[in-house]
């Protein structure tokens, strides 16, 4: 289930919207257990598409630091969720 | 010692943080070598796509209905026969240009252009980018201009062997140098992009601007940046608002061609 998962979501990372595959990321976090793809599919993203850009002040990473910011509050989230 | 749930935390907590640092220093020694092969892997995906998306439309094409089609090639018809009409004067133009530049001392140029696919555009990227299907194998380097006909998009800002990305002048809030024609002068201008091909600029309310004048990029004489769109001023502002647009759309791209900066200017 979780490789079917990982497989559209790479998917996603190819063809759909950059904010499709966080959000449906996001959702699969309280599917599975340490979903390090969070943060392994954003990255992807920012190999693949990230130009030295004005934007977010040139760095070429602001997809994978937000899913890093993502996974540690999702993290949080999901450990209160728990108790 | 820590207990079964702490050290769990502590992994979840520390394992994304181990990650990145591991990744900043490959980074730092090799900076495009995991964008090189993501590249590599992404190409042939994207391709098929492409493909995909042709058979596609040559389908939805077989079942339409014969009168839509007739209405569809008369419809066209007329659009040549206009941009024929328009096209007009262009060698004239094109040949006094080269003999006021010759006079000027100017020399001629050849200009070297590549024309890539493009393999993706906005909005996939987070950074406003299309990925095009030339690299640094077919010549490109960064600073080349992006152009579709004779419209001015973007910039090369990566290359890579297999492809290249480029940067969208209009991304929100990427400035841009450009000169305003109207009545022979020109106005320069700092263009705000807005997304979607679309700018704005702020002049003087003294400057005169109307809807329709073509905008050029500084330096670049040979392409069109956008067209005046709209003028807005209120009575008390003593600055008017200048939108320009693209005549092309970013986000419907199939092809660009890549001009070498240098060779242009």
């Amino acid at each position: 289930m979780r490789a079917l998962c990982d497989i559209l979501l790479l998917t996603a990372v190819f063809f759909l919207p950059w904010w499709f595959m966080l959000i449906a990321a996001s959702m699969l976090f309280f599917v599975f257990g340490r979903f390090y793809e969070l943060f392994l599919f954003a990255f992807l993203a920012d190999l693949l598409y990230a130009g030295a850009s004005a934007r977010f002040g040139g760095f070429p990473f602001a997809l994978s630091a937000l899913a890093l910011l993502l996974f540690l509050a999702l993290s949080m989230v999901k450990q209160r969720i728990r108790v | 010692m820590r207990s079964p749930k702490r050290r769990s935390r502590w992994l979840d907590s520390a394992v994304p943080f181990l990650f990145a640092a591991a990744l900043a220093f490959f980074l730092w020694f090799y900076p495009t070598a995991l964008a090189n092969l993501a590249a590599r892997v992404a190409v042939p995906l994207w391709r098929a796509e492409a493909r995909a998306a042709d058979l596609f439309h040559a389908l939805a094409l077989s079942v339409r209905s014969k009168q839509v089609l007739v209405a569809d090639r008369e419809r066209l018809a007329r659009e040549l026969e206009d941009a024929r009409a328009l096209l007009l004067d262009r060698e004239l133009l094109r040949d006094e240009n080269r003999a006021l530049a010759r006079q000027l001392g100017r020399p001629e140029r050849e200009t070297r252009r590549v024309v890539g696919a493009v393999l993706s555009t906005p909005p996939r990227s987070p950074y406003d980018t299309a990925v095009i299907d030339v690299g640094r194998n077919d010549g490109v380097a960064v600073g080349d201009i992006a152009l579709s006909g004779s419209a001015v998009l973007g910039v090369v800002s990566k290359v890579y062997g297999p492809t290249s990305i480029v940067e969208f002048f209009s991304t929100a809030s990427r400035k841009t140098s450009v000169s305003i024609a109207h009545q022979g002068l020109a106005i320069p201008a700092e263009a705000v992009g807005q997304g979607a091909g679309a700018f704005l600029a702020v002049l003087p309310k003294a400057v005169e601007m109307s809807v329709g004048d073509m905008v050029t990029l500084s330096g670049f004489t040979s392409g069109l940046f956008a067209v005046v769109d709209s003028v807005e001023s209120s009575a008390t502002d003593s600055f008017q608002r200048v939108r320009f647009k693209n005549p092309v759309s970013p986000y419907t791209l199939r092809f660009v061609e890549v001009a070498h900066r240098a060779s242009e200017e």
